[in-house]
């Protein structure tokens, strides 16, 4: 706990420092960029002084500041698909404080491309890399699946990014597990991003301004994972008048309204979706066909803009699931968050962050059976506060320092009767209780024109807390319960065991010119949380459970080179990244373990080590009639059981492929724009199998063949492939129409390839026959209709 | 416009969503591992364990002979010092020779295996659990028939679970249920051997902790079924078992992997680990279990009484054998007595003083 308090008043001392170094008297122009249109901030913005060649880019907001040496200057300012913006700035006089409103380019009404929309040219001139941006609102224009735009699969068509099939929750990024991902919604962290055990992301799109993946080398003000950041942003509302739309899909009904409730000062955002999938779910074959399923998601933001320079938000949300499997059991599964963003540009130069969240995810197992009726729950609450500062010096360097704090609550399971006739027992497993402490610095210095570097450095620690009881084993022999020796029952917020250490982030970026650079970066990211689960993709059945003294912190380190180069004035944008990452402590189960509602949870997990490596291609065409990407990787993600028992080694001891690891993965994504509002949209997804574990001999046991699996994921599923078409209308014809449709007719999977899910082993007639699962085995067809008024 | 939604139309009859297809993946070949499978009970038998080896098997009853252990000397012995020596009986099986050898409660028992090449496996020794009684047990008429099977009779165990330990079950389940071809044709309107009782069992794995419900009754526990090839008197027989927590986890394991659908909820393919080790190499596991089963039987008569005759004739003519033949030699695992065979077949022997349960069909 020392350590920590000494390490945040050294980095409050180095930006008193920093601060004392600057004294120049100069002028200081603040504003802010929206779109004409849709009245939504611009972020990456990039805005520049022509005559001294300085800049800045603007922030999520849409908010910029840039320092200006002469009274007399011009500013300028760019984002793609949108017309060029300049003014003559005459300081002594001027406001200094500028709205603007960029119009899009004639040809490019609504068009942008649906992903890397990178406004500036910060892909190739950034000292960031490892991203990938998301613009939602042009998803909806994109293939869909069964007419909901979703944020998750357009991720997955990126470079480096994959899931574990058709349907499945939670996405691998650079072959880490989906645990491993932090997912933020405004500050605030998600733990379940799936609806409808994983066809939809828990977020309507219609919702978020914009989202962007950390695939590594996420900033320093950022921990607790260790394989990438996705950050999603609520849309803001502030604009002249309230704007309201929705849609409809052969799924879900959506609704939305955002706008001003007091003039610039006060305005809010809100939405909610509803589905009832059964239709489409009954038309399932094999176990899915007799469920019956239920979710919807609300969103609502208040926002309150004190001045220009000071801001503070609430951000509320809930999504909830209902998954009834079969006659006996039904699942459920519910997220509420909320959380609380406060800035304030304090001085010129000095800005201030807060942010406050709290959340809570809940899963629950409920029996329905006569006499059994139960419930079985399981949740996850989290509560943070984080404080950062950001201070600029000079034209291109800025320093952020801060500090976060986070208690963990985590109930891994309760089960109790729901009925007066049931026969079930109450029975609870100990609840845990944790808390991470974190501070950071980061900075992002020019050293030459050519050369920048972005480092930062995180120290986080954190305390598994009592009340608990903690059981003892004899040494030397696997864990079980036979091997308890004694236990110690520890008070409340007593310290049962801590883990820290520091984390460096650096990016440097070596320029060529403009438009060519090359680029290299390391981190290291620390977890504290696992999410227990004995299934390939994320499920209900899944818990979370908090590092303890047997289940070890995660610790992942990730090196990374890039090249970066843009052809024919961007038109063309290329980007070849390379990556070498290795985990330790990795989750791994023992076969058989028992994981729900047990209480030596423990005797169950392995510890396991895991590295991967691969190379990302990706060529992106920007602007023009046809747009599009494509996206090449060739990965391998291993994996190793760290044992010194021999009945617990798997596969020998040797390094094998973890379930995220697809070696090859494709993606063509294009657009062409028919003009008259029809664009015409094509995705080819082609990806390895992931890898299976397939029976290498049977044998004869109670009166049945049975299948022996005797070497984990040495066998791989068929290749994945499938293309998408859709057809995209939109009827806005002028760029301050109000009210306008936008229809999207989509085919996925149009050749009807029969994509494994799984293979798995029945026995029918005595002999043991191999089946295929697909969960899409035909073309989908889907019509959705978004209307905006 | 027009055309898309004309396009969007026509597509709309070829939607299918999930499909499940039988396909042939190319399988790697592993050295054989052994496969242990034995037990010793509370019932005053002689005990089988058997011993073979994984490989390429494609039917149950058909292991090729070089996956059987026939020269392995086998033994069990219990922690108070007795033991017994198997003999080799053939298609793998060793038995005991001793019929006093039976297993008691409260008493740990443990195989020993040692192969011609000298290599020995010896259980983990398990205890012989207490056994529970079977309060009562429900049938009821299941109407429901298809192609594959008439309509049945499904059997439900009710039990109270003692509240002072921990309680492991599992249930197996075995009927006779009357069957019948067209009989041996005997001179005139004569025909004999046209009925017959055949033994049913569908090997349904049914396993349950108390750990849920420790002390309370365990109600309705469906434990198998027993179909109405034709109308007639049909004998259950219920069992108990009895296991320790460690078989529970094994068979909960075996449950798992073998009822695999492949979907989303599907536990991950794993061994399925026994507690049978090689004594000089303790990660050298054999595949299989030797386990310890306290016993409790019962023994039941089914008698329908008011089942719709016409759901019956649905049901059940298109499983009535159209040959002229007798119905103990057409169906196997049938019931014959004496020479000539008696006919009617009288009750299966053990079933002379089961008591009798009237199951009623109500709509």
């Amino acid at each position: 706990m020392r350590l920590p308090a000494k390490l945040l008043f050294l980095l409050i001392l180095s930006l008193s420092i920093c601060s004392s170094l600057s004294s120049q008297v100069h002028y200081v122009v603040k504003g802010r960029v929206i779109d004409f249109d849709t009245r939504q901030p611009l972020a990456s913005a990039s805005v520049t002084i022509r005559e001294s060649q300085s800049g800045t880019v603007t922030d999520d907001s849409g908010f910029f500041s840039i320092n200006v040496y002469m009274e007399e200057a011009t500013l300028q300012i760019n984002s793609i698909g949108f017309t060029f913006y300049t003014k003559s700035l005459h300081l002594k006089d001027d406001n200094r404080f500028l709205n603007v409103s960029l119009k899009r380019k004639a040809n490019e009404k609504l068009d942008e491309i649906v992903i890397n929309a990178f406004r500036d040219n910060a892909k190739v001139r950034g000292t960031e890399m490892n991203i990938v941006r998301l613009n939602p609102e042009s998803i909806k224009r994109a293939p869909l699946l069964f007419g909901e735009a979703d944020l998750i699969r357009a991720l997955i068509t990126q470079p480096g990014v994959t899931n574990a099939g058709e349907a499945a929750g939670g996405f691998n990024v650079r072959g880490g597990n989906a645990d491993q991902n932090l997912v933020l919604l405004d500050g605030a962290p998600l733990f379940n991003t799936s609806h409808l055990l994983g066809f939809y992301t828990a977020i309507s799109p219609d919702m978020i301004q914009d989202a962007t993946l950390h695939k590594g080398g996420m900033p320093a003000e950022y921990g607790g994972r260790i394989s990438s950041l996705l950050t999603m942003r609520v849309k803001n509302g502030f604009s002249d008048k309230m704007n309201y739309s929705g849609g409809i899909s052969p799924v879900s009904v959506r609704f939305n309204a955002s706008g001003p409730i007091i003039k610039d000062k006060l305005a809010i955002t809100g939405g909610v979706r509803a589905a009832f999938p059964n239709l489409i779910l009954n038309q399932f074959k094999g176990s899915y066909g007799d469920s019956k399923a239920f979710f919807y998601d609300a969103l609502l933001k208040p926002e309150f803009q004190f001045n220009n320079t000071t801001r503070l938000s609430l951000t509320g949300y809930r999504s909830y699931d209902k998954f009834r499997f079969d006659q006996e059991t039904e699942y459920e599964w519910q997220t509420d968050l909320l959380s609380l963003n406060f800035t304030s540009e304090l001085s010129k130069k000095l800005s201030l962050k807060i942010n406050a969240n709290t959340g809570k995810y809940e899963s629950s197992i409920n029996g329905i059976r006569k006499d059994y009726e139960s419930s079985l729950k399981s949740s996850i609450s989290h509560s943070q506060g984080k404080v950062q500062m950001e201070y600029k010096m000079g034209e291109h360097n800025k320093i952020e320092v801060g500090g976060d704090y986070i208690l963990y609550g985590i109930s891994p399971g309760t089960q109790q009767p729901t009925s007066s006739s049931s026969n079930i027992n109450f029975r609870s497993i100990e609840k845990e209780q944790g808390t991470e402490m974190a501070a950071f610095i980061s900075t992002e210095i020019d050293i030459t024109s050519k050369i920048s570097i972005q480092g930062g450095l995180r120290y986080a620690a954190y305390q598994y807390r009592g009340p608990k009881k903690v059981y003892q084993y004899e040494e030397g022999v696997p864990l079980t319960k036979e091997a308890i020796t004694d236990s110690i029952q520890y008070g409340k917020n007593d310290n049962i065991q801590g883990y820290a250490g520091l984390e460096p982030r650096i990016a440097l970026k070596l320029g060529v010119n403009d438009d060519f650079s090359f680029k290299v970066s390391y981190n290291r990211g620390q977890q504290f949380l696992h999410l227990i689960s004995n299934t390939t993709a994320i499920s209900p059945v899944d818990f979370w459970k908090l590092s303890d003294n047997y289940i070890r912190r995660q610790i992942g380190d990730q090196f990374a080179v890039g090249v970066f180069k843009n052809f024919k004035d961007r038109m063309y944008e290329l980007a070849i990244e390379a990556y070498y990452k290795v985990a330790r402590n990795v989750v791994q189960y023992k076969d058989g373990a028992t994981l729900l509602l047990n209480p030596l949870i423990e005797t169950g997990l392995l510890n396991a080590r895991s590295k991967a490596y691969g190379i990302e291609f990706s060529l992106s065409k920007t602007t023009g009639i046809f747009t599009g990407q494509f996206n090449y990787t060739y990965s391998k993600t291993q994996v190793q059981v760290q044992t010194p028992f021999l009945t617990e080694v798997v596969n020998n001891g040797e390094y094998y492929p973890s379930d995220a690891d697809r070696p090859h993965n494709l993606a063509v994504l294009t657009k062409f724009n028919l003009g008259r509002g029809w664009s015409f949209n094509a995705n080819f997804i082609f990806t390895s199998g992931r890898p299976a574990t397939y029976p290498d001999g049977f044998y004869a046991f109670n009166s049945s063949l049975v299948t022996n699996y005797s070497q984990r994921n040495r066998d791989r599923l068929p290749a994945y492939h499938r293309l998408d078409i859709g057809f995209s209308y939109i009827t806005k014809r002028a760029a301050d129409q109000k009210r306008y449709s936008v229809w999207n007719i989509s085919f996925y999977n149009v050749y009807m390839r029969d994509n494994a899910y799984s293979i798995y082993f029945n026995k029918v007639n005595n002999r043991l026959k191999a089946y295929q699962l697909s969960v899409i085995g035909g073309i989908i067809p889907s019509l959705t209709w978004n209307f905006y008024f | 416009m027009k055309f898309l939604i004309i396009l969007f139309l026509a597509s709309s009859t070829f939607i299918y969503t999930s499909c499940i297809k039988e396909i042939n993946p190319r399988l790697r070949n592993a050295l054989p591992e052994l496969v242990v499978e034995g037990s010793i009970s509370t019932d005053s038998t002689l005990y089988n364990i058997r011993i073979t080896y994984s490989g390429q098997i494609e039917l149950i009853n058909q292991i090729p002979d070089e996956l059987l252990e026939k020269n392995a000397s086998v033994s069990i012995h219990c922690s108070n010092g007795d033991s017994t020596l198997l003999r080799y009986i053939g298609n793998g099986y060793y038995e005991t020779t001793d019929s006093l050898f039976i297993g008691l409660v409260g008493l740990s028992y443990w195989a020993e295996i040692i192969l011609a090449n000298g290599k020995k496996y010896v259980s983990v020794p398990e205890k012989m659990n207490e056994i529970v009684p079977v309060d009562s047990i429900n049938v009821s008429f299941i109407p429901d028939f298809n192609l594959e099977h008439p309509a049945y009779f499904r059997a439900f165990v009710n039990t109270s679970d003692p509240v002072n330990q921990e309680n492991y079950y599992k249930w197996e389940f075995y009927s006779y249920t009357r069957r019948q071809t067209y009989g041996v044709l005997c001179g005139g309107q004569c025909v004999k051997w046209e009925f017959c009782l055949q033994k049913i069992s569908e090997n349904e794995l049914n396993l349950f902790s108390d750990a849920s419900v420790n002390g309370n009754s365990i109600l309705g526990q469906g434990i198998g079924n027993s179909y109405i090839y034709t109308y007639g008197v049909q004998y259950f027989n219920v069992t108990q078992v009895s296991i320790t927590r460690n078989a529970f986890q094994f068979w909960n394991s075996y449950k798992e992997q073998t009822t695999r659908t492949g979907d989303l909820l599907d536990p991950l393919p794993a061994a399925i680990r026994g507690n049978i080790v090689n004594s000089d190499d303790p990660a050298d596991y054999a595949l299989g279990y030797f386990s310890t089963r306290a016993l409790y039987n019962k023994k039941l008569v089914i008698n329908p009484f008011h089942i719709t005759e016409y759901l019956l004739i649905i049901s059940a003519n298109s499983f009535i054998h159209p040959e002229y033949v007798a119905c103990f030699e057409h169906f196997p695992n049938s019931l014959s007595y004496g020479s000539p065979p008696a006919d009617p077949v009288p009750p299966p022997p053990g079933w002379e003083n089961a008591d009798t349960l009237k199951v009623v069909f109500t709509l």
